[in-house]
């Protein structure tokens, strides 16, 4: 396809761009700075938790004042940047969005001279992207209904008859064949690469008892709530969050998937430098711990572990136990095999 | 006949003459400023968005799209769920626009502000509603429970009646407003008119009213239609994931695969697909009178 | 005030509509008024009055649009008091024409009669007959918008009267035509209803109109009916001052019987002027008015003794082509007018020309 070679073209230009970056700052005094700075990630509390965490310190640092938009959008960025007309400094772009955007050159490198990851684990640094947190995806369900034996893995969650009740589970193919094959027996490192056919037979013995497939981080804690379902994947901030109302909920840690919510520049974004003060900011331990503790969803900082509240470590998917029996969820191979997945998924939605 | 009667009639002005007064030219002149709009801001890009389906220089993304049964299956569930949620609209706002018309002015604003309400919330609020009062454990199970009616919740959302429930209340307004205004221009001296020469009230009806009001149908019907094609939101929580309309199709090309060649295609395609059904409804319900 | 009603048409049978007693009222207003008349078979009524004399409503009433708070109506020996509008089998033509829109000229002709179920076959040859009454032959499948005022008005009476009403009802058909068209509907109107012999109630507030169509006339004021008579009695024997003033040009003068010097007969008029009286009219001391029409007293010619004689001069003078209206002014201030035949061997009178008038006891008609 004409244009891939276009994509590529737009990789090399991009790259040639890095090469040369460090070389023309150090020539140039600091730039102007903006009247403002755009930052643009997931509504919600993610996005305040952005604001409350790391706006606050960039601001302290820059003068600049940080405005937030939402929601993430692969395909936005691309328009915006095909365009020419990029309109965020700083945005969101998790998981295997991440990957294809680096695949597609729609990123600028991060000026390791700015924002320091010498402290980073070596698997957690991106030439592109910068990983500001880690959230997982887990089992939950309602402690009021299963109060003697508890679910605790996904071969629990698909054993129907040893926990009853209605179910829910992601509405796209991320994750569930992941769970999928760890319920039918796969061992956590050897999930990759998926056996995608066996992952789609295991599924189909669940999909009669899915009341719904969940469509945002929103819908899965309404359902639980509302004992919709009593059993569901569900982001750990959410479940967190709803606990700390009162919900009887609770989850388990087993076999839960771990995504790296991964921020970046926009190729031809228009204050450059000043974005990368952002992504600076946001490599800051404390204000990592302040957006942790807020989302219970960590940096990976090593350095940030000492501003988090001790009280939270058991609801941190980073905490050594809960990680243990973790997978890291695979962006790479994902962002490889999206299109095709994606298109056997809503196939096999529509049965 | 006396010939004065044939006179008079041939002394009055025939009617061509009267429209050719209006010359084409002049008409056609008061259009060029809508022109230069549409055409920039509606025209451009639409160009834009077929050259973008062919961009490879081959027909590859129709011949994927119309080849593979997934997306004939979306499309035809697509057209499903839009046909019955405007027939169920039609149902509803008929009656309604019936009544809104013919009561006092006192009710009628009350009403035209109740019809109005859902255009005041949210979506997604509106749709996060539904979902507490139609769940399971929802409002409505609950009262249905209790007073014995049911022993087992019913499956009210997360399957395609949900949808179409969901995208109905959406619209509804879209169908009551041409209805009632179609219905208001309607002279009632016509309905004392046919009822003298005999009509019974089905007879005025049906022969008369309907009729008369068939244009604000259409451009209810129209304008739901189009609307419920392009649903997005609601099919997909109210439809539990399991209802695939084409827009979340296009979607998942934009933002999550990236192929944009093939979104632009199936847009082409829902396009072309909405002009035929638009050029359909336009056909049944077209005043031929004026 | 009683209604008068004289002169009943020649050509009438039996009677078509009874109307006995009509009263109707919006809230606290009274619209109708004790209405009681009858319409025999065939003739053609024309319903005269101003503007909110209660016409429409009448006419509502009579088609079953409106009810009537008290009074029945009899149709053809059927009491139809209650009965709906649908089963009356009237013909009605709405000021408005009331045409459908989304029907052909055809179809909107054959509608009362689909209505009562007619067979199929018969109702083209039908509908084409009575198009062809009202000369539009051509126009069958053109729709209303397509046609003028005047076409319109034709195929709503084509509908009024294609199903073979009991009775056909006109509410002011003519109002938006003008003056040409209006006359030659005014004669097809009335052949086509010679011609089917149609009991018709036709509602003008154009006297002239109402004296060319009618059999009878019914004139009303303020939901009260004044007199019912003849086009030429009422012209000529007017009930009161108001339908005297009605229908044609009227000298009405008003005061009470009295005797002038010279012991004649007079009416002494509120402003003291005398105007001559007929020794046979009125008791001294009486009030009295009396109805001189205008083209009674006329300009004596010497040797000749008319019953009455007043001498003046000519104060004004309106030319209207095939007449001359002349204002006349008395010695005595009194004022009339009257008017002349305009004709080759007569001068037109200037202003100031002295005259004496004269005219006939016959010609003055004495009003309650
Ligand atoms: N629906 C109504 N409610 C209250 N009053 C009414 C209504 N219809 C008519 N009237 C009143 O009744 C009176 C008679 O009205 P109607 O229409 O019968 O007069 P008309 O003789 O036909 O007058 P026109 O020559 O102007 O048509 C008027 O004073 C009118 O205001
Ligand atoms: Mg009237």
């Amino acid at each position: 396809m004409p244009n891939k070679k276009m994509d590529r073209r737009g990789f090399l230009v991009s790259a040639a761009a890095v090469l040369a970056a460090p070389a023309v700052l150090r020539a140039q005094q600091v730039p102007a700075k903006p009247d403002r700075l755009i930052v643009n990630a997931s509504g919600g509390d993610m996005g305040n938790a952005v604001l409350d965490a790391y706006g606050q310190v960039f601001t302290e640092r820059t003068g600049i004042p940080v405005e937030m938009t939402s929601p993430h959008d692969l395909g936005k960025l691309r328009a915006m940047v095909e365009s020419g007309n990029v309109e965020w400094d700083v945005t969101e772009i998790s998981g295997d969005d991440g990957r294809i955007a680096v695949e597609r050159g729609l990123l600028e490198p991060i000026d390791e001279s700015i924002v320091d990851l010498s402290a980073y684990p070596a698997e957690a640094r991106d030439p592109y992207l910068l990983t500001t947190s880690v959230y997982s995806t887990v089992l939950a369900y309602r402690s009021d209904v299963f109060t003697d034996a508890k679910p605790r893995t996904w071969a629990d969650f698909w054993d129907v008859e040893a926990f009853p009740g209605r179910r829910s589970l992601g509405g796209g193919p991320e994750d569930n064949l992941e769970f999928a094959l760890l319920a039918d027996g796969v061992q956590l490192a050897e999930l990759y690469p998926l056996d995608v056919d066996r992952a789609f037979r295991k599924l189909d013995e669940i999909r009669p008892h899915i009341t719904a497939w969940w469509d945002s981080g929103a819908q899965h804690v309404q359902m639980l709530v509302d004992q919709e379902v009593v059993l569901s994947s569900a982001w750990n901030g959410r479940i967190f969050n709803a606990v700390g109302k009162g919900h009887p909920l609770e989850i388990s840690w087993d076999g839960s998937s771990l995504h790296r919510a991964y921020f970046a520049i926009p190729r031809g974004a228009p204050n450059l430098h000043w974005s990368q003060q952002f992504l600076a900011a946001m490599t800051d331990p404390q204000a990592q711990a302040t957006f942790a503790n807020q989302l219970v969803s960590p940096g990976l900082n090593p350095r940030a572990a000492e501003y988090v509240d001790p009280t939270l470590a058991p609801y941190l998917p980073t905490t050594p136990e809960n990680m243990q029996v973790s997978f890291w969820q695979d962006d790479l191979w994902w962002s490889q095999h999206m299109a095709e997945i994606k298109n056997r998924w809503q196939r096999w939605i529509l049965g | 006949m006396t010939s004065t009667a044939f006179t008079s009639a041939a002394a009055e002005r025939p009617f061509g003459r009267m429209m050719a007064s209006a010359t084409p030219g002049r008409s056609l002149l008061l259009l060029l400023p809508a022109f230069l709009v549409l055409g920039v801001i509606l025209f451009m890009p639409l160009l834009d968005l077929a050259a973008l389906s062919i961009d490879g220089g081959s027909f590859g993304p129709y011949v994927k799209a119309l080849g593979d049964p997934l997306y004939v299956r979306v499309i035809g569930q697509t057209f499903q769920i839009a046909l019955i949620s405007t027939g169920i609209c039609l149902i509803l706002a008929y009656p309604l626009a019936y009544f809104m018309a013919t009561t006092s002015p006192r009710l009628r604003i009350l009403c035209l502000l109740l019809v109005a309400l859902p255009f005041w919330t949210s979506v997604l609020v509106r749709t996060y509603a539904w979902m507490v009062l139609l769940g399971r454990n929802g409002i409505i199970n609950r009262l249905l429970i209790d007073n014995g009616f049911i022993a087992e919740p019913l499956p009210l959302i997360y399957n395609k009646a949900g949808v179409i429930l969901g995208t109905v209340y959406y619209l509804l307004p879209f169908m009551v407003l041409p209805i009632f205004a179609a219905m208001m221009r309607v002279d009632r001296q016509l309905l004392l008119a046919a009822e003298g020469l005999g009509a019974s009230a089905v007879r005025r009806f049906f022969s008369i009213f309907l009729p008369l009001t068939l244009g604000g149908i259409g451009a209810g019907a129209a304008l739901v239609f189009i609307l419920a094609l392009s649903a997005f939101i609601t099919p997909a929580l109210l439809g539990g994931g399991r209802v695939i309309m084409i827009t979340n199709l296009i979607y998942t090309q934009v933002s999550q695969v990236l192929d944009w060649p093939f979104a632009a295609a199936l847009s082409v395609l829902i396009l072309v697909a909405t002009i035929v059904a638009y050029s359909c409804i336009g056909l049944l319900t077209r005043r031929r009178w004026n | 005030m009683m209604a008068s009603q004289e002169g009943l048409s020649t050509q009438a049978e039996g009677t078509a509509l009874k109307i006995r007693k009509v009263t109707k009222r919006y809230g606290a207003v009274p619209v109708l008024n004790g209405i009681d008349f009858e319409l025999r078979e065939g003739e053609f009524l024309t319903l005269l009055g101003p503007s909110g004399s209660g016409k429409t409503t009448l006419l509502k009433i009579i088609a079953g649009f409106e009810h009537s708070d008290a009074g029945r109506l009899v149709l053809g020996g059927e009491d139809m008091t209650r009965m709906p509008p649908s089963r009356r089998d009237i013909g009605m033509v709405f000021q408005n024409y009331a045409l459908f829109p989304h029907m052909t000229v055809e179809e909107n002709v054959a509608f009362p009669l689909r209505m009562r179920s007619v067979p199929r076959r018969e109702i083209p040859g039908r509908v084409r007959q009575f198009l062809e009454m009202v000369d539009l032959g051509e126009f069958a499948s053109r729709y209303p918008a397509q046609l003028s005022g005047g076409q319109q008005q034709r195929v709503a009476l084509a509908r009024a009267t294609v199903f073979g009403p009991r009775l056909l009802l006109l509410d002011e058909p003519f109002g938006a035509l003008d003056r040409r068209l209006r006359e030659a509907m005014q004669l097809q109107l009335r052949e086509l209803q010679l011609r089917l012999k149609l009991s018709t109630i036709f509602i003008t507030h154009d006297q002239e109109e109402a004296l060319i169509m009618s059999d009878r006339i019914a004139v009303m004021r303020d939901g009260r009916l004044q007199q019912v008579a003849k086009p030429e009695h009422l012209y000529r024997r007017p009930v009161n001052e108001f339908v005297a003033n009605f229908v044609g040009e009227a000298n009405i003068l008003s005061g009470t019987v009295a005797e002038d010097g010279a012991g004649r007969r007079c009416l002494r008029l509120e402003g003291g002027q005398m105007f001559p009286l007929p020794a046979s009219k009125g008791t001294t001391g009486q009030p009295l008015s009396v109805l001189l029409r205008p083209e009674h007293p006329s300009p004596v010619p010497p040797g000749d003794e008319p019953d009455s004689t007043i001498t003046g001069r000519i104060s004004k003078v309106i030319y209207l082509g095939t007449t001359i209206k002349y204002l006349f002014e008395a010695e005595n201030g009194l004022e009339l007018h009257f008017r002349r035949q305009a004709s080759h061997r007569e001068e037109v009178l200037p202003v100031n020309t002295p005259i004496t008038l004269g005219w006939s006891s016959r010609d003055l008609h004495l009003l309650q």
